[in-house]
């Protein structure tokens, strides 16, 4: 009879543990969204935020050019003609009125990944932007 | 990239005769493509008058100089009615101000009348004498020279005569490199008649009309009017931008976004050329001036710049 109460509670433990580990993994999952998932607009708005960590001295009124120059400068390496690219067609579609690009925000994610990830050194300068 | 050929073409051309003022000839290009004048300014012998002459020439449009002095009438400059000796009747000769491009040299050395008479020809491109008016040739751009280092002589141009200039832009002096490069130069006895016409009159016209069409955003219009109210709520300024020069400093970023082969303005372009456009239009509080706050308005506009954030 005891043997029975442990195991009934050993299973009820073990349920618990499996149901909140799938709990866990997708909220996880939902955190982190697959690059797929995010529009180019979105993609800016990610490494917007990235880079107000990245260079915290940098002022409010940059451009996307000055913060990319900043980058350049702090030794952030990545393919800047590809990101370049992105960024005119991101602009040709937000001012221009152009079709929005379906594709190329994964060049964007992974620059804004990369620096957040702290693989990267701090681009702070010593005198403002 | 035709647009940013054109440019090259005149950097070129003007580069031939004029050393190290590369960001100078293309601010004079933006502001002929979006219909402006200039006000040159900086001390005798920075080529603020060869930059000009070799400017008009290679745009390929009819030039005139006039050169400013104390003495000089608005008849002078606009022309007047001549009494015809044979037709027996008075007859409108034109002044040297009909033609595309007007050099005033000196603009600050000529009197107050005489600076008021440019008005109504670089506001309204026409030019009213006793009653009668007469257009101006289009386009019509004039580019003033001033040096600011005068006191004695001179009348300063009062605001409203400012905010006629589209832009104003500062010649110092060159650096070392530049310095050596212009003195090998003229070594060389280079003149502007080498320079040649790289601008064609149909590309002139379509360029001016396609500048016009360049698309301005919503976004970028309200940036603009930010921009404009932080001229105005600023301590240290006790005239702010006006809606004119908003205006402007909109035609302007248009024709950047043209050389650079847009149809539409992004952030960047009103960054370029915002503090030529607005440093001018500005103006200092007295009591920043008297506390060191602030000594110079184009800073004072690049502060807010750095300070309003831009549609990213």
């Amino acid at each position: 009879m005891t043997g029975e109460i442990l195991l009934e509670t050993w299973l009820a433990v073990a349920d618990a543990a499996v149901l909140g580990a799938v709990a866990v993994g997708y909220a996880l999952m939902r955190r982190i969204r697959p690059a797929d998932s995010m529009d180019l607009k979105e993609a800016f708005e990610m490494l917007d935020r990235t880079i107000a960590k990245f260079l915290p001295d940098l002022s409010q009124g940059y451009t996307w050019e000055e913060a990319f120059e900043r980058m350049r400068e702090a030794g952030v390496r990545t393919d800047w003609e590809k990101v370049r690219g992105r960024l005119a067609a991101y602009e040709a579609y937000r001012y221009g009125g152009r079709e929005e690009p379906k594709a190329g925000q994964e060049d964007v994610i992974s620059l804004a990944v990369k620096l957040g990830s702290g693989l990267v050194g701090k681009g702070t300068k010593t005198k403002s932007a | 990239m035709l647009e940013r050929e054109l440019k090259q073409r005149v950097l070129d051309q003007v580069g031939r005769v004029v050393v190290g003022r590369e960001k100078e000839t293309e601010l004079l290009l933006v502001s002929f493509l979006a219909r402006g004048h200039v006000l040159l300014e900086g001390v005798p012998g920075v080529s603020k008058t060869i930059l000009a002459k070799s400017f008009a020439r290679c745009m390929g449009v009819e030039f005139k100089r006039i050169q400013f002095t104390p003495d000089m009438l608005p008849m002078d400059m606009l022309g007047g009615f001549i009494f015809n000796m044979k037709d027996r009747e008075f007859e409108f000769r034109k002044g040297p101000v009909f033609t595309n491009l007007l050099l005033a040299d000196e603009i600050n050395r000529a009197p107050p009348k005489v600076q008021s008479a440019l008005l109504e020809s670089m506001q309204e491109t026409q030019v009213t004498v006793e009653g009668r008016t007469e257009p101006l040739p289009d386009p019509f751009m004039v580019i003033a020279t001033q040096n600011p280092q005068e006191f004695q002589g001179v009348y300063p141009l009062p605001e409203n005569q400012l905010d006629r200039f589209l832009m104003r832009i500062e010649l110092g002096y060159p650096n070392l490199g530049t310095e050596s490069a212009i003195l090998k130069r003229n070594l060389s006895d280079m003149s502007t008649t080498q320079v040649e016409v790289v601008v064609g009159v149909d590309e002139l016209a379509k360029s001016l009309q396609e500048v016009a069409s360049v698309k301005v955003s919503d976004e970028i219009v309200d940036y603009l009017a930010v921009l404009g109210l932080e001229t105005r709520k600023e301590g240290r300024l006790s005239l702010g931008a006006s809606p004119r020069a908003l205006v402007q400093l909109t035609h302007c970023a248009r024709a950047v976004a043209f050389l650079d082969g847009r149809d539409y303005v992004v952030p960047e372009d009103i960054k370029e050329v915002a503090v030529f456009v607005l440093g001018h239009r500005v103006k200092l509080d007295q009591s920043a001036i008297l506390v060191g706050t602030a000594t110079d308005p184009r800073q004072v506009v690049r502060d807010i710049l750095t300070k309003v954030k831009p549609p990213r």
